[in-house]
């Protein structure tokens, strides 16, 4: 199935919707804890300037321990404006994305690289792609190669966390779950760490896992690597591992509290299911 | 003074290794001195469960995650360190922000904090005095 040029912009733009409400609701979570990082907070800037070098006084105009709430100020206002473009877009091109990729990098780097690892790194991924194809004029090459990159990226991000997992004894075996489930930073409820605690549950548990994630990697692949040859049905399937993929990062969001990966992954998902139905 | 930290932009650097391999975790705990708790060792920033709202905005779990990276970089600088360890505290930013975020929680009394794994001990700082007033 081929679609016209309308499908590409519609997708970026479901994109691009969908990450700046990620950042949006990063932004104010952010905002919440920004005594954190104020002169008297943890991450102070007069500690972490040690790591800027030379640059330290550049970046001190940027990371400043005054300015950290201007900041986080700017991003929620970049993503509110990301946020109101037209859904149906034209071919209106916006310096909006690499603006708020640019802020968002920032805020990585007050806190030493990331503040919540993958999901920093899967925003920036999508954010950039969004920037690359406004840069491009919103073409319906740049617009593909911007779909094609947040849809790998994507994929990857299953294919290498499944391979990993499979390759794991603990994950086979049914004892990763519960011990993970069990890390004191994640403040599991009660009731889940006792029903992980079965090694059945948690073996198929676990295995369901490794299934989603190496699943939706291989079914992807096949239909972007085979475009039209498929067998009937492999886009459909793709289209269920994608929501059981969006089942599976709201209970990690609820269950581990990693409401940021759900939020970022989701603004993945218009590209891959561009991939999957175009 | 050393240079840029490349490590700052790893954001730009995807892993996808998500919960690959389970392992004990290093733990940081603190004892406040001179409180009521005596010498009891408790854990600082721990987990806190959030509401149906979470799925929207969930600060307080994710700093305690902040918090855990935190603790895990500073390991890190320890098992990077290769200086004399009594100038350790001085040169490690991780060694600062940790001490730095327990003298947040401090109310102006002094205190040590340790980090452990599974039982064994990786760091023990000095009794340590709280400079600045609480926030």
């Amino acid at each position: 199935m081929m679609f016209g040029s309308g499908f590409h912009l519609l997708a970026i733009r479901s994109c691009a919707t969908l990450v700046a409400l990620a950042v949006l609701l990063q932004g104010v979570e952010l905002w919440s804890l920004r005594r954190h990082c104020g002169a008297s907070g943890i991450w102070r800037w007069s500690i972490l300037k040690r790591e800027y070098g030379r640059l330290a006084p550049v970046f001190g105009l940027l990371l400043g321990d005054r300015i950290w709430p201007w900041l986080i100020a700017l991003q929620v206002g970049l993503a509110a404006v990301l946020l109101d473009l037209p859904l149906v877009p034209g071919r209106e091109v916006s310096p909006v994305p690499l603006l708020l990729s640019g802020v968002v990098l920032l805020g990585s780097m007050r806190f030493r690289g990331t503040f919540n690892g993958g999901s920093d790194c899967m925003t920036l991924v999508v954010l950039l792609s969004v920037a690359g194809s406004h840069l491009a004029g919103l073409s319906d090459t740049a617009c593909r190669v911007a779909l094609g990159y947040i849809a790998l990226q994507a994929v990857l991000s299953y294919a290498v966390a499944g391979w990993v997992k499979l390759r794991e004894p603990a994950w086979r075996n049914g004892s990763a779950l519960p011990m993970f489930l069990s890390l004191p930073q994640h403040a599991v409820p009660a009731w889940v760490g006792r029903l992980f605690s079965n090694r059945s549950v948690a073996r198929l548990a676990g295995w369901g896992v490794i299934a989603g994630e190496l699943g939706l990697a291989m079914v992807t692949t096949l239909l972007a690597v085979w475009p039209g040859r498929h067998p009937d049905g492999l886009a459909a399937a793709g289209l269920g591992l994608l929501a059981l993929g969006m089942l599976f990062h709201l209970a990690n969001a609820w269950v581990l509290g990693l409401n940021r990966f759900f939020w970022a992954w989701l603004a993945t998902y218009p590209a891959i299911a561009y991939w999957i139905v175009g | 003074m050393s240079g840029f930290r490349f490590q700052l932009l790893r954001a730009l650097a995807p892993s996808w290794r998500f919960f690959d391999r389970p392992g004990v975790p290093y733990v940081l705990e603190v004892r406040w001195i001179g409180g009521p708790a005596g010498d009891t060792w408790q854990r600082p920033y721990p987990g806190v469960r959030g509401g149906i709202v979470s799925i929207l905005s969930n600060g307080s779990s994710n700093l305690a995650l902040a918090w855990q990276s935190l603790v895990e970089q500073l390991v890190q600088e320890i098992n990077d360190y290769e200086g004399e360890p009594q100038a350790f505290a001085a040169q490690s930013v991780g060694y600062a922000l940790v001490h730095a975020g327990l003298e947040r929680l401090a109310l102006g009394r002094s205190f040590q904090f340790r980090i452990t794994c599974d039982g064994d001990l990786v760091l023990l700082s000095p009794e340590l005095a709280t400079q600045a007033r609480p926030s």
